[in-house]
């Protein structure tokens, strides 16, 4: 007996589909979704855990990330994100909101364990944004990373 | 050289022992490694080693057509320490809990399969189904568990998460699960997917634990085990399975 009876359909969805939709899961280690879809809420927030661990490749050095806003320009409103573990922590902005490129990228070293990654705004207003992110080793190997995400706004 | 040889020995015998045997070798559906490190990445399998119970014959043979796996989501699970309830959240003892698994791609047994995610699109499960085991034979399901970080400055010195697992064979609405169309492995949490106490395996869930490689503090002593099991919300929201946007299973009438 089949799960479906009568039908072959393939599935083409998830079962729980979040209108969040920040997708950890399109490439490795990149995702991309829109914050404050709503147009109201300056303080929206991004949350996420990244796990840095040796996946057989080296033990991390630490945590490399960039940003880059997908949205068309608007005076005053600039994406940012944060890295933060223990007593560290680093930033990186798109400063040029709209064009092909990434933000110039930052690494925070902090080795193997559980990174904060925040993503915010300047302004009210939404953003579409795309982060890359990337446990490092000390010889710039990529290793262990995973991701959970705690919060989207 | 003298070869013993079998045809000596009744058929009878060796028919009740084969079937002895297959009985013996029945178990609960369990993670093939529920045992693992802090801060490594596994590749595991979900066992399936018999299917429901055939209402002719009791044996555990009849085909198990679909599987639903959850893990807890760490939001609203409850949490005990050596045993006793604890009010602390699972982010005291487990700093990057949240998208405990994700699941390997494979056919094998099963024709179609896809990820459970939590509202944040965080990965807690996965359902499997259409084909199916074969009653006679060992299923095995693969998946994968991502790396945990134990808090070091928790006295855990492990943290085992409780595994939600449905095994169906026939699909039916909630009021009709019975030995012949389902086998639950899940822990009795007042959720629409406990089962009755007259069922196989109630309130016999799967298992992973996640051993502390850090050291302990000292104030610790020995360290505490910790549990986490999901919530009756949890498992009411990520057990159905639903395809296409309709819910396939448990059939709503």
């Amino acid at each position: 007996m089949n799960l479906i009876p009568n039908q072959k359909s393939r599935l083409n969805a998830v079962l729980l589909i979040v209108s969040a939709a920040f997708s950890t899961n399109s490439f490795a280690h990149s995702a991309g979704a829109t914050t404050d879809a709503n147009h109201a809420n300056a303080n929206a927030t991004v949350l996420a855990a990244v796990s840095c661990f040796d996946d057989g490749n080296g033990e991390p050095e630490g945590l490399f990330t960039q940003i880059k806003d997908l949205s068309e320009p608007e005076e005053g409103l600039l994406i940012s994100i944060q890295l933060y573990k223990g007593l560290k922590a680093i930033s990186d902005t798109d400063t040029i909101s709209g064009d092909a490129d990434y933000s110039e990228g930052v690494q925070l070293n902090a080795g193997p364990g559980v990174y904060q990654m925040i993503v915010n705004k300047t302004d009210a207003g939404a953003r579409k944004f795309d982060v890359i992110w990337h446990c490092m080793t000390e010889d710039h190997t990529h290793t262990g990373t995973d991701i959970t995400l705690r919060q989207f706004q | 050289m003298k070869i013993m040889q079998a045809k000596n020995i009744p058929l009878s015998i060796i028919t009740t022992s084969i079937l002895l045997a297959s009985q013996m070798a029945s178990a609960h559906t369990r993670l093939q490694i529920p045992s693992i490190d802090e801060g490594t990445r596994v590749y595991n399998n979900q066992i399936i080693s018999h299917g429901c119970r055939n209402p002719d014959t009791q044996a555990v043979d009849l085909t198990t057509i679909a599987t639903i796996l959850v893990f807890p989501d760490g939001v609203d699970s409850s949490i005990t320490v050596n045993e006793e309830v604890s009010d602390q959240p699972l982010s005291a003892f487990i700093e990057n809990w949240g998208s405990p698994i994700r699941k390997v791609q494979n056919k094998d047994l099963f024709e179609l399969e896809e990820e459970i995610r939590d509202p944040l699109g965080n990965v807690v499960g996965y359902w499997a189904g259409s084909g199916g085991r074969q009653g006679s034979l060992i299923g095995a399901v693969p998946f994968r568990s991502n790396s945990f970080v134990i808090a070091e400055t928790s006295c855990a010195k492990s943290v085992k998460a409780i595994v939600a697992i449905a095994d169906i064979c026939k699909i039916t609405n909630i009021a009709g699960f019975n030995d012949a169309d389902i086998m639950l492995w899940t822990p009795a949490v007042g959720s629409n997917f406990d089962g009755t106490e007259d069922l196989n395996g109630y309130n016999s869930p799967a298992s992973l634990i996640i051993n502390r490689t850090s050291p302990l503090p000292e104030s610790c002593g020995e360290g505490v085990a910790v549990v986490v099991t999901p919530s009756a919300a949890q498992l009411n929201r990520d057990m159905p399975v639903n395809i296409d946007g309709v819910q396939i299973w448990p059939s709503p009438n």
